[in-house]
């Protein structure tokens, strides 16, 4: 696990950048970390690298929203979840996000945590805190084997 | 007659039998669940040829496996069966699987494994002689779990779609086979499910009971 630090929001948008570079179709990658923590503004920096070319937003009352994707990397669906209002787990079963990223998708999932059975080992974690003086960590934890080449650290 | 209903894999199929006679089709390989089980069925009932109101009893595999597969297949056996008043049961994927594996002369030893993706196994342990009895119950496991904890003196057989996908990883049990097939049979699962109770019938989402309890602990902001 390295971790990053993001003192603008510009850097967790290069965060979001930088992550993106290593994802492949098939990948979750769950948020974790407080409200105000930079989650939605991550999510733009890999949004804009998949090549998202409609506004991110946080999808926090449509708990999903597929973004169509222009890259040449195989990913033509990003579907950028928030599971910050489910109540119960039966409603995140029910959105298969695990199984929809199967289909040449990559999933992004704020406050995944809630989730975390269903997302199997195989799954990316970006772990956000937040300091006093607004200043971000970024803590990533890889799938086995795919421990990102380049270094996370910035 | 009895309408079998099998959706646990990417793979949709259905089927129809009677005292006398059984078939079964696959109606796609590939994810289409929602697109075809019902025109499937209907196509079954013309070639028989039955109506729906002949089927009395609907026989559905309630999992474990392709979550986005079962809810059509769930659902619509539920739908059905409310329509029409026929009987509802439900078998799993994974005594179908072994049940075949039976069917096909293997004894002794057998785990059924379901692929559950995200580099998981759905898995049961089964002891196949003169009847085929259940060991666990249904549970999630890594292949590579599943292999360290195989130390069973007999050679074990694994049966199941996951026995494709992960046969690389199985084979590393001593003496272990692995008996791949791609998705459950319907007629399998109609012979179990005619022998059985009704009940109400919900997908069996084998992570749910690992994950209710993460759920439950995290206190909400």
């Amino acid at each position: 696990m390295s971790t990053r630090r993001c003192v603008r929001p510009a850097d967790t948008v290069a965060a979001g950048r930088a992550l993106a570079a290593w994802l492949a179709p098939g990948d979750v990658v769950v948020l974790t970390g407080p409200l105000g923590a930079g989650k939605t503004v991550f999510a733009t920096g890999v949004a804009a690298a998949l090549g998202v070319r409609e506004r991110v937003t946080s999808p926090t009352f449509t708990l999903v929203r597929p973004h169509a994707c222009a890259n040449d990397r195989g990913i033509a669906t990003l579907y950028h979840a928030d599971l910050y209002r489910v109540e119960s787990l039966d409603e995140v079963a029910d959105l298969a996000l695990g199984e929809l990223v199967e289909e040449s998708a990559l999933a992004l999932i704020e406050w995944g945590e809630r989730g975390a059975a269903l997302w199997g080992p195989e799954h990316w974690e970006v772990r956000f805190t937040l300091d006093d003086d607004e200043v971000r960590e970024l803590a990533l934890v890889a799938p086995p084997g795919r421990a990102p080449v380049g270094g996370w650290a910035a | 007659m009895i309408l079998g209903i099998e959706t646990a894999t990417t793979a949709c199929a259905a089927g129809l039998a009677d005292s006398e006679r059984s078939v079964e089709s696959l109606l796609a390989r590939d994810r289409r669940h929602v697109e075809v089980l019902v025109p499937g069925i209907q196509g079954l009932l013309a070639a028989w040829p039955a109506m729906l109101r002949d089927v009395t009893r609907i026989v559905v595999d309630y999992g474990p496996g392709l979550f986005t597969g079962l809810r059509v297949g769930v659902a619509t056996a539920r739908a059905l069966a409310e329509a029409t008043g026929a009987e509802l049961v439900g078998v799993t994927s994974l005594e179908v699987y072994a049940t075949q594996a039976a069917a096909r002369g293997v004894s002794g030893p057998v785990v059924a494994v379901v692929d559950g993706r995200r580099g998981e196994l759905f898995a049961q342990r089964f002891a196949l002689g003169d009847a085929v009895v259940a060991l666990d119950a249904p549970h999630v496991v890594r292949p590579g779990d599943l292999v360290a904890g195989a130390t069973g003196a007999a050679p074990v057989t694994f049966v199941g779609d996951g026995a494709i996908r992960y046969a690389g990883d199985l084979a590393a049990v001593p003496g272990a086979t692995c008996l791949g097939i791609a998705w459950p049979s319907p007629e399998t699962a109609m012979a179990l499910g005619a022998r059985r109770d009704p009940a109400p019938v919900h997908p069996l989402y084998v992570r749910e009971a690992d994950a209710v309890a993460n759920f439950a602990t995290r206190s909400r902001p």
